[in-house]
């Protein structure tokens, strides 16, 4: 056998001494040595992008359904994997519309975004959501994984000042929940994501297993103290106590995980792709959204998780966009009034987050996964939680489902559907990723993608 | 933000009782009862054949949807033993959730005489009502607190927090303790960041060893010339005179050995005499001969770089013919070495030292006992040391020092939930459920409202004493704690969020159109309400000088940007505002600017500012899925600001709340969206003249600061109910306002100094007390 076709499993990330798994695919082994159904499968990643404000739909959604579906100007940027791509149209979150709740849609937009939920309407006291789809997922299949979970930002969160119309600003800047009471927060800067991925500081195996075996028993005392705590507490502060215990026990999981990953590194030195550790954050939005989704990227080929979650930024975001010439700020275009000046600087805004999403998408596609890619092995959300912002629409929703999923998607498609939940198409994607729930959120049923 | 007020939203705006204008969001308490009409004669007259008519559809004869019936009392005194509901309810009307848009909406009137009739109901029964402290659930440190406290614990200022998450916020800010919350992410970073912050803060010892140099040369310099080398042995030659030196790093202070080898050369075979110095210090002279000539002697030198030098005495009169060959300069040392200082961190953990060798166990003890007593803000329990020794003993081996394994249970300390949150006993609670906290909680309660950090010493001392909760001793320690310079806390994160000059960070005005704006204006905006702040903090003025003050802060940019002259520096000064249109925050260049849109002003955002910010009374959410206007307002494309929106507010169903939000704002339309002074809006010039619902006229900047200033009560309440939030950490209840008339009562007499403001806060039930007792429904 050719040995360059073989590479290994393990792949030492350079200049950092750290060590990270590639998945055991089938191009690690050769393929003549096994029976077709022996092939190991490549586990099938999952992706929810989220763009704030909506999207101009008459530029965005396709007059065509089906296979032969026509890319609007919005969507032309994506024309080069239009075949991975779903376009998916007429769905919705039922609770994201006022209901008895009044205003505050751009905290709702949010907040229902991944959890189909409706957020109790608070500034403060008793924030309550619901579980969202990736951490959903992430309780059941997150074990898999040295991190169950990754989240990220652009949004550096609102420095002063009240959210939404009353909605506490935990709506609005997680979309992430890992309990109906606690908002999973993302990662801002480039620079923490990588070291979160590889690692940081003393890298030798020695320096990570001595590291390892410290953290676990500070961790054990810590939890301890937790425990002799929580009998002292009344219920909320119980609450808070629990989320405590909760991350210590998680970060426990991790650490006896890193401590096997960080064995087999020491058994294994092979040199592989050089990684460049960023360095904090970069002032352009292009160069920022493009450095996360290269993290991405690693995060998935490097399975260091399956699950991504990754807020552009928070809904009714009001920033701008200088490097594209639009000076005002994104939420407040998004009223506009039917005013073209406005519409045309919002469909240049909603241009350039579909490009920054073609530059992840190709480059996923150009990743190599076996005798696959890494798009293909992957479904990722894209849109935004509201269709029309300027009437605060909250259904047909701007949505793409990119990747093939290892087959369960049948790509390449507009799928136009009426006036259905969200959640039905997050119940598609747990199925498909082995997750289990009879619902999900407001479900009503699933939706088929094939 | 032109919303397009629906029916239901018109009562609110037109409710007397709750935004007569621009009064408070309720009656002002302590009215005498009089007031109030007969509430059971307007019950049964006016007000239950309106509930009946839009409510008990789903909440009344027999229906009680949320589990809330509108009939079900006998008496009044029924309803106000249970209040919840029915401020649930009045914020539902308030908020025009309720009735729901798709039933019978009552008018503007009835809305009026209901929310009113309500608001009557509940404030006659908090007047009576056993008073309620409310509870706080325990508080994680934000990034901010936790930053300070690391500094104040450790004398570590590396902010390590700055890696975490951004801290959610709620009742608009960041300290809120049911909304900050806990994420494995954040835990992870706790204990990387405790790991980092103990590598910086811990020395460990280190052996001094005896070291050796030796210079020749190649290294030796002539001064002032370049080192003359002989060709063979790579000697410095130096004529008579002449002196050749070099400069020596010495990592102790402690004696040092210093040998010179060296020879003269001359003609003849002579002797010189050679001086050596070091550190400027004559180590002495010296004789040296034609054959080779070593001299040595000790000397005690200061670490840090040090020079030594050697001045040929030689033959002066004949300088060339007379030289001093120098072959080596050597040190070694030291010897009786003096052991570097330790860094204040260090002293901070290591406070008690070994007595012995034998004794390194105790002295781990005590200083830890002595570290989670700082870190946990109150005693720990010898329980407590013991389990954390268990780790001191588990890292403790023969070649591990004692500094070094200290830092696995110290580790344990940073990660410990007593010390990321702030947590208060519910034992000892009196009979009613309410509990005074103790000096210790008191002291951290303080401190970070005043610090935004942990107590110090003199705060221990006094709660270990019990002595803090006297009013005179925690009157003198809020005024001592003010003018600490940790008490610019108080400016960056409550003056910050209060006044939002944090989200001036986010502002980005249109540098095309705003060409002078940049990071460096930007800076100077937010610096000048600041100072104003630190100044009416430091100064105790009048907290009314944040409307209007005769004096403000401003660089050479901000004056450039006021047109005011003479004023060059970059150097913030106190300046005179008198016959200048600035003065107080509101038309501060940075609140003018984070109120503007980027291209242009924002009327609606500057009246939305002062009601909420200033006023208290934040107008009314607008009603939920704002329709567009109807296309064809042509006035809506053209025309001024000014112009635009009065067309807008032309449409009855916006004009209610609009009348109300927009005159504010057009009285400061003469600054344009960075806050400049302006006579004309393009080509329009500015009307700034406006007129309130109530009748009440003003114009321009001025007109607004003196109707603010006229309702200079409802100011005080306004800025009490937003420092009340942030120190308390949780949002205002409607229990609290027996509190709050307090606070703003005792304020006015106080001639509304800053002290008196943080005085009557620190001395409120919700401040020194809490609720234990589950009773009244934990939140």
């Amino acid at each position: 056998m050719s040995k360059n076709w073989l590479i290994s499993r393990r792949t030492v990330l350079r200049g950092l001494g750290a060590s990270v798994a590639l998945p055991l695919l089938e191009q690690m082994i050769p393929t003549r040595a096994l029976a077709a159904s022996l092939k190991p499968k490549a586990p099938v990643r999952m992706g929810f992008i989220y763009t704030p404000n909506g999207a101009i739909m008459s530029d965005w959604k396709p007059t065509k359904v089906g296979k032969d579906f026509d890319l609007p100007p919005t969507l032309q940027a994506l024309a080069k994997v239009k075949d991975r791509i779903t376009v998916v149209t007429g769905l919705g979150h039922e609770n994201g519309k006022s209901g008895r709740d009044g205003a505050g849609d751009h905290a709702r937009a949010n907040a229902t975004f991944l959890t189909g939920a409706r957020p109790y309407k608070t500034a403060g006291a008793d924030i309550h959501l619901g579980v969202s789809v990736d951490q959903f997922a992430a309780q059941q299949i997150g074990d898999n994984t040295r991190l169950p979970s990754l989240e990220l930002t652009c949004d550096k969160g609102r420095s002063a000042g009240a959210c939404d119309s009353g909605y506490s600003c935990a709506y609005q800047m997680n979309l992430s929940w890992r309990t109906d009471t606690t908002p999973v927060p993302a990662e801002y800067d480039p620079a923490q994501v990588f070291n979160r991925l590889f690692g940081s500081g003393d890298m030798s195996p020695a320096g990570r297993a001595a590291r390892l075996a410290r953290r676990k028993s500070v961790l054990d005392l810590v939890a301890e103290d937790a425990k002799q705590l929580q009998a002292k507490l009344g219920k909320n502060d119980q609450r808070k106590l629990d989320e405590y215990t909760t991350s210590v026990r998680e970060i426990e999981k991790r650490i006896e995980k890193a401590r096997l990953d960080a064995q087999q590194a020491a058994a294994s030195n092979q040199k592989g792709p050089e990684l460049v550790r960023p360095e904090g954050v970069p002032k352009e939005a292009s160069a920022h959204l493009r450095l996360m989704y290269d993290l991405m990227v690693l995060a998935y080929q490097t399975d260091q998780t399956r699950i991504v979650t990754f807020m552009t930024a928070h809904d009714g975001s009001n920033r701008n966009f200088p490097e594209i010439g639009v000076t005002e700020g994104h939420h407040e275009l998004s009223h506009h009034r039917n005013e073209t000046p406005k519409i045309d600087a919002l469909k240049k805004i909603d241009r350039f987050y579909h490009q920054q999403l073609a530059y992840f998408l190709e480059k996923m596609k150009a990743t190599p996964e076996g005798d696959s890619n890494l798009l293909d092995n992957s479904m990722i959300v894209f849109g935004s939680s509201l269709s029309d912002a300027n009437r605060h629409q909250h259904d047909d929703l701007p949505i793409i489902v990119a990747g093939r999923a290892g087959g369960a998607i049948n790509s390449g498609r507009h799928l136009q559907l009426k006036s259905t939940p969200m959640c039905n198409l997050y119940l598609q994607i747990l199925d498909i990723a082995g997750v289990k729930a009879d619902r999900f959120g407001d479900s009503t049923g699933r939706l088929s993608l094939t | 933000m032109l919303h397009r007020c629906l029916a239901a939203a018109i009562a609110l705006c037109a409710v007397g009782a709750f935004m007569p204008s621009l009064a408070p969001a309720a009656p002002a308490a302590g009215k005498p009862d009089a007031t109030v009409r007969g509430l059971d004669e307007r019950y049964e007259s006016e007000i239950k054949p309106l509930f009946k008519q839009y409510c008990y559809a789903c909440h009344g004869e027999g229906k009680s949807k949320g589990k809330f019936a509108m009939d079900h009392f006998e008496k009044l005194s029924e309803l106000q033993s249970k209040p919840e509901k029915w401020h649930k309810a009045l914020e539902n009307l308030r908020d025009h959730t309720m009735p729901p848009e798709e039933k019978p909406q009552p008018t503007q009137q009835q809305m009026a005489a209901m929310m009113t009739w309500i608001a009557d109901v509940l404030n006659a029964a908090h007047r009576n009502a056993t008073p309620d402290p409310g509870r706080v659930t325990i508080r994680r440190l934000n990034r901010t607190e936790y930053n300070n406290t690391i500094r104040d614990l450790l004398g570590v200022n590396t902010k390590p927090a700055s890696r975490f998450p951004t801290d959610d916020s709620g009742y608009g800010f960041d300290n809120i303790a049911d909304v900050l919350s806990m994420s494995p992410l954040l835990a992870e970073k706790y204990v990387a960041a405790a790991e980092e912050i103990l590598e910086t803060a811990i020395v460990l010892p280190k052996p001094i060893e005896v070291e050796k140099a030796f210079y020749n040369g190649s290294t030796l310099r002539a001064k002032g010339e370049p080192a003359i080398k002989s060709n063979k042995i790579n000697n410095t030659l130096i004529a008579s005179g002449k002196s050749v030196g070099v400069v020596h790093s010495f990592k102790y202070t402690g004696d040092y050995q210093i040998t010179v080898r060296g020879n003269v050369q001359d003609n003849g075979g002579k002797i010189g005499k050679g001086q050596v110095k070091v550190a400027g210090k004559e180590l002495g002279v010296f004789e040296f001969k034609d054959s080779q000539t070593t001299i040595q002697k000790r000397i005690h030198v200061d670490a840090g770089n040090q020079s030594i030098t050697v001045n040929f005495w030689g033959d002066s009169k004949a300088p060339e013919s007379r030289k001093l060959s120098i072959r080596s300069v050597s040190i070694e040392g030291p010897y009786n070495p003096v052991p570097p200082p330790l860094p204040e961190s260090h002293k901070k953990i290591f406070a008690f030292a070994p007595k012995s060798k034998d004794d390194d166990r105790n002295a781990a003890r005590q200083n830890l006992q002595r570290f989670a007593t700082r870190a946990f803000r109150r005693p720990v329990t010898s329980q407590e040391v013991d389990r954390l020794m268990k780790l001191y003993d588990t890292a403790k081996t023969q070649d591990v020092p004692m500094e070094q394994a200290m830092k696995l249970p110290l580790t344990a300390v940073l990660v410990s939930p007593h010390f990321l949150f702030r947590i208060e006993s519910d034992e000892g609670a009196d009979a009613k459920g309410i509990r005074t906290l103790n000096d210790y909680e008191l002291a951290t309660r303080l401190s970070y409202f005043l610090w935004s950090s942990m107590p110090d010493d003199e705060l221990f001392k006094l709660a270990e004493s019990k002595e803090l909760h006297k009013d005179d001793v925690l009157i003198a320690q809020v005024k001592r704690m003010i003018k600490d310079s940790k008490a610019t806390a108080l400016t960056s994160n409550f003056a910050g969020q209060w006044l939002e000059l944090r989200a001036l960070e986010d502002i980005s005005p249109d540098t095309e159109k705003f060409k002078q704006f940049d990071d460096g204006l930007r800076h100077s905006m937010r610096r000048e309400v600041e100072m104003l702040f630190e100044h009416i903090v430091k100064e105790d003025r009048s907290i009314l000088e944040f409307i209007s003050s005769d004096y403000t802060f401003v660089n050479n940019r901000l004056a450039k940007l006021y047109g005011m002259k003479n004023v060059d520096s970059s150097e913030f000064q106190r300046v005179s505002t008198a016959g200048t249109p600035r003065g107080g925050v509101i038309t501060s260049a940075a609140i003018l600017t984070l109120t503007s849109n980027p291209t242009r002003t924002s009327p609606v955002k500057r009246g939305v500012y002062v009601l909420d910010q200033i006023l208290g009374v934040p107008p009314p959410t607008p009603p939920a899925g704002v329709p567009p206007l109807p296309e064809g307002k042509t006035a809506e494309a053209t025309g001024s600001v000014r112009q635009r929106l009065t067309a807008h507010q032309q449409d009855p169903n916006c004009s209610v709340c609009h009348r109300r939000l927009d005159p504010i704002g057009f009285a400061l339309e003469n600054f344009d969206a960075i806050g400049r002074w302006r006579e004309k809006e393009g080509e329009f010039p500015i009307d700034a003249s406006g007129n309130l619902p109530d009748g009440s006229k003003f114009n321009g900047p001025d007109g607004l600061k003196k109707l603010l200033i006229s309702r200079k009560d409802q100011v005080a309440r306004a800025i009490a109910e937003r420092m009340l939030t942030y120190a308390l950490g949780r949002g205002i209840e409607y229990y609290d306002r027996a509190a709050v008339d307090i606070i703003a009562g005792n304020i006015a007499k106080n001639d509304y100094r800053f002290s008196a403001l943080v005085a009557e806060i620190v001395k409120s039930d919700p401040f020194r007390k809490r609720r234990v007792s589950t009773k009244r429904g934990e939140s």
